[in-house]
């Protein structure tokens, strides 16, 4: 109870990274890029996922390849708590896995490219780009992608403590690395809910697109980001009128309280 | 006193790219901010976690006080002009406070406070509303909300200083720049805030009529906002 | 004042912040222990010592104090740790080899080479080989049930014969062998090693994992579920209450009054997770981490070796 509260109220401090160094280079994996389940997940992620899904046989032909037992297994699951209703909890690391390290590589060369470049001549990519950077990562996953998409939406500690979370922080990263303006009140949620509605639903599309190379999937995202992000201003400008129409009645009553 | 870290910025839509930028540019033109300087180690859950609080309610704070101001100007800067250049005085500076949390917010993408709606319409009420009964009223507002807020600032100063002592990867001990600029940030503020207490003061706030009720209602309020904005 | 506030519901994460808020179980038993050691007739000051509950005992005694406290429960187990835990160890049990999730799967080439430390009641083990059988039809991985307690270790083969299944099995072994040095394992031998409220026990627990990480191979998996520190202060009252009403418990159920005082105050001994996290990454592992259960009144940890 008290893990599933802590992780809603998620703490998102980033500190400087000039001066502070990260715990964890690939938060929330507690695992860095040398490590022994990098390793497995990535191999699999990109040999065996594309032939087998998101399943358990994946991993053991990854593990094969690899020449390592099925020991590892449960080393890659144990971060992960087992569900009745869920896939096995090293299933469900290699689908954090996939989400986590897909969420870093489109912003990736932006950070490199923020910390080399001159800061003025750095010019930030729209919003609309690193959207559709990220669904262009899901390509060769696509035929899977439903499969992929149901693992994540089950009820469950999973949910709650890893897919929904990540779903935020991708939508996070991306107004934070795009040139999207972003507000300090109560529209900062419902940008990012808007952003994260329009992801899932492109997503759901992509599941059943049929188009040559996933046409049909980037119009629709185009069209549903667009549409949200003005869902968003809608927000900010209907806030600001009903400021305006608030000071406006006070002084009106004023003025006629004065007047009698 | 150390310089201000960050320019006041009035205008209301924010580029997180903006901040991102400025962020890069200071760090980059200070001393240690160099890619290539040793780094502090990372910092641990909970300091995260405190500083993620921290940003959280003092922006939440800032806003408050900013609409306060808003409806205390609203209501009486045209019946008593004399006021008018006081009130301002005291309004620019916790618009520019404000502006300082909201760009910390973005740049250290920290979530704002949930019911910042509701915070907005509460502080304007509160303004207003004791400006409505008299100035001294207002006043006396004015008084008990920045006790709280001075309070809550020394709180964190205190602890600022006292768990963010890190060590950097050459093994020396020190407090990061972001650590200390935040620090000065606050310092600077808390002492802006304890000065629109002694303004109060002096325009009469405890001339006001149920002045303990008024001051001590205003203050439970303020500490259960503090309290609330700090989770949610 | 927050700060206070934030540290005290932040949880786990915050131990390293975290000022020790358990207290020592019971001022008078302090007093009692040390009455105890002296009856022992240790004097010895160059002795060196160890904890054996609240008592400091010589490094070579615990061993036998352990031994005999096993000894005198090992009939009475399965009650024991019922009366214990209230029932729910069989939940920690269920769910530590759920998330081990270990066998070897069908397309997988290798069987995998269990051992079971201070496992003599066998339940883990046998849980572990069902698990494996049942899920993917694995009836090759083998399997050490190794126990320092030769009658804990008979415990486990009667229940073995008892129900018919892993009782003169090829495939399970039972060993007598001190789980520090395990000096009938070869190294790098074993792909799962598992340790259930055992490690608690060891007199020296450091040794214990060095030992693990030694006769693990490359890819092995360390894996120990052992009662930990409650982080919830509501829970914890409770708890320590708990703790005090056990042993009156224990000489009802099963008339042993110190075995189960004991038992207390080895948990009450244990280091805090995050402390033992350390030791296990200090062994050697790699990717350690912990599972705090019910409150953290026990915890999974787990470390690989690469």
């Amino acid at each position: 109870m008290s893990r599933i509260a802590r992780s809603i109220s998620r703490r998102l401090y980033h500190p400087n990274a000039l001066e502070h160094q990260a715990k964890f280079p690939l938060f929330p994996l507690t695992y860095g890029s040398d490590s022994l389940q990098y390793k497995v997940l990535n191999n699999t992620l990109k040999n065996h996922v594309p032939e087998h899904g998101f399943n358990e046989r994946a991993i053991v032909a990854s593990l094969n390849e690899l020449e390592l037992g099925s020991s590892v297994l449960s080393a890659l699951g144990s971060d992960n708590s087992p569900s009745f209703l869920n896939v096995a909890p090293s299933v469900l690391e290699l689908v954090k896995f996939h989400l986590v390290t897909k969420r870093y590589a489109i912003t990736q060369e932006l950070d490199s490219e923020l910390a080399n470049s001159d800061t003025a001549t750095y010019n930030a990519p729209a919003l609309k780009t690193l959207f559709q950077r990220r669904l262009e990562l899901n390509k060769p996953v696509a035929p899977h992608l439903s499969q992929l998409l149901s693992i994540l939406s089950i009820p469950g500690e999973f949910l709650v403590k890893s897919a929904l979370p990540e779903l935020h922080r991708l939508s996070d990263d991306m107004v934070y690395y795009s040139n999207e303006t972003d507000s300090p009140d109560f529209a900062w949620y419902s940008k990012r809910v808007a952003i994260s509605s329009a992801f899932v639903s492109s997503e759901l599309f992509m599941a059943q697109d049929k188009s040559p190379d996933y046409g049909q999937t980037f119009e629709f995202a185009a069209e549903k980001l667009d549409r949200v992000t003005r869902l968003g201003q809608y927000y900010t400008n209907t806030e600001e009128y009903l400021w305006y129409t608030l000071l406006m009645s006070i002084n009106l009553a004023k003025s006629q309280l004065t007047r009698c | 006193m150390s310089p201000k870290p960050f320019n006041a910025v009035i205008s209301r839509p924010f580029s997180a790219v903006r901040s991102l930028r400025k962020a890069a540019k200071t760090a980059s033109s200070g001393s240690q901010g160099s890619p290539n300087s040793p780094k502090y180690k990372p910092l641990s859950r909970a300091q995260l976690a405190y500083l993620d609080r921290a940003i959280r309610v003092d922006q939440a704070g800032e806003l408050g006080a900013n609409y306060i101001y808003a409806g205390q100007y609203f209501v009486l800067a045209n019946k008593y002009p004399h006021l008018k250049p006081v009130l301002q005085h005291m309004w620019d500076q916790e618009i520019h406070h404000h502006n300082t949390f909201n760009e910390l917010q973005l740049q250290r993408r920290v979530r704002p406070s949930l019911f910042t709606p509701l915070w907005k319409l509460g502080a304007f009420a509160m303004g207003s509303g004791t400006a409505l009964i008299s100035p001294e009223a207002a006043m006396a507002c004015t008084e008990a909300v920045e006790t709280v807020i001075g309070a809550h600032y020394n709180d964190q100063l205190r602890c600022l200083n006292n768990q963010y002592e890190m060590e950097s990867t050459e093994g020396q001990k020190g407090q990061s720049r972001e650590i200390l600029n935040l620090t000065s940030t606050i310092k600077q503020f808390r002492d802006e805030e304890l000065e629109h207490l002694d303004t109060a003061v002096e325009h009469d706030s405890h001339k006001a009529v149920p002045y303990v009720m008024l001051t001590e209602g205003i203050k439970l309020v303020c500490r259960s906002a503090v309290w609330t904005a700090e989770r949610i | 004042m927050a700060f206070t506030e934030l540290l005290k519901n932040s949880g786990k994460l915050t131990s390293s912040l975290k000022v020790s808020l358990s207290k020592p179980l019971i001022g008078y038993r302090c007093v009692r222990a040390l009455h105890s050691t002296s009856n022992l007739g240790v004097q010895e000051e160059n002795l060196e010592t160890t904890h054996f509950g609240s008592r400091t005992v010589p490094k070579s005694e615990k061993e036998k104090l352990v031994g005999t406290v096993f000894s005198s429960v090992a009939s009475k187990y399965d009650v024991m740790n019922d009366v214990m835990s209230m029932g729910v160890h069989r939940l920690w049990k269920d769910h530590f080899i759920n998330k081990l999730d270990a066998g070897k799967r069908p397309n997988s080439k290798e069987p995998l080479h269990f051992i079971d430390v201070a496992g003599g009641s066998g339940d883990i083990a046998f849980g572990l080989l069902d698990h494996a059988e049942h899920k993917f039809h694995d009836k090759e991985s083998d399997m050490h049930i190794v126990d320092i307690n030769a009658d804990m270790l008979k415990e486990g083969e009667k229940r073995a014969m008892n129900q018919g299944k892993y009782f003169n099995d090829p495939r399970v072994k039972f060993l007598v062998q001190n789980g520090e040095t395990l000096d009938e394992i070869e190294s790098n031998s074993k792909d799962v090693y598992t340790v259930s409220f055992g490690i608690r026990n060891f007199t020296n627990i450091q040794a214990g994992l060095n030992t693990a990480y030694r006769v693990l191979k490359p890819g092995g998996i360390f894996y120990c579920l052992e009662f930990s520190k409650v982080n919830n202060p509501i829970v914890d009252t409770v708890y320590q209450q708990w703790s005090k009403v056990l042993p009156v418990m224990g000489s009802l159920v099963a008339n042993d009054y110190d075995s189960y005082q004991y038992l207390v105050e080895s948990i009450q001994k244990f280091p805090e997770p995050e402390t033992f996290k350390g030791m296990i990454e200090k062994a050697g592992f790699q990717s350690a981490g912990y599972e705090p259960l019910t409150f953290g009144v026990c915890a999974i940890h787990w470390g690989i070796k690469t």
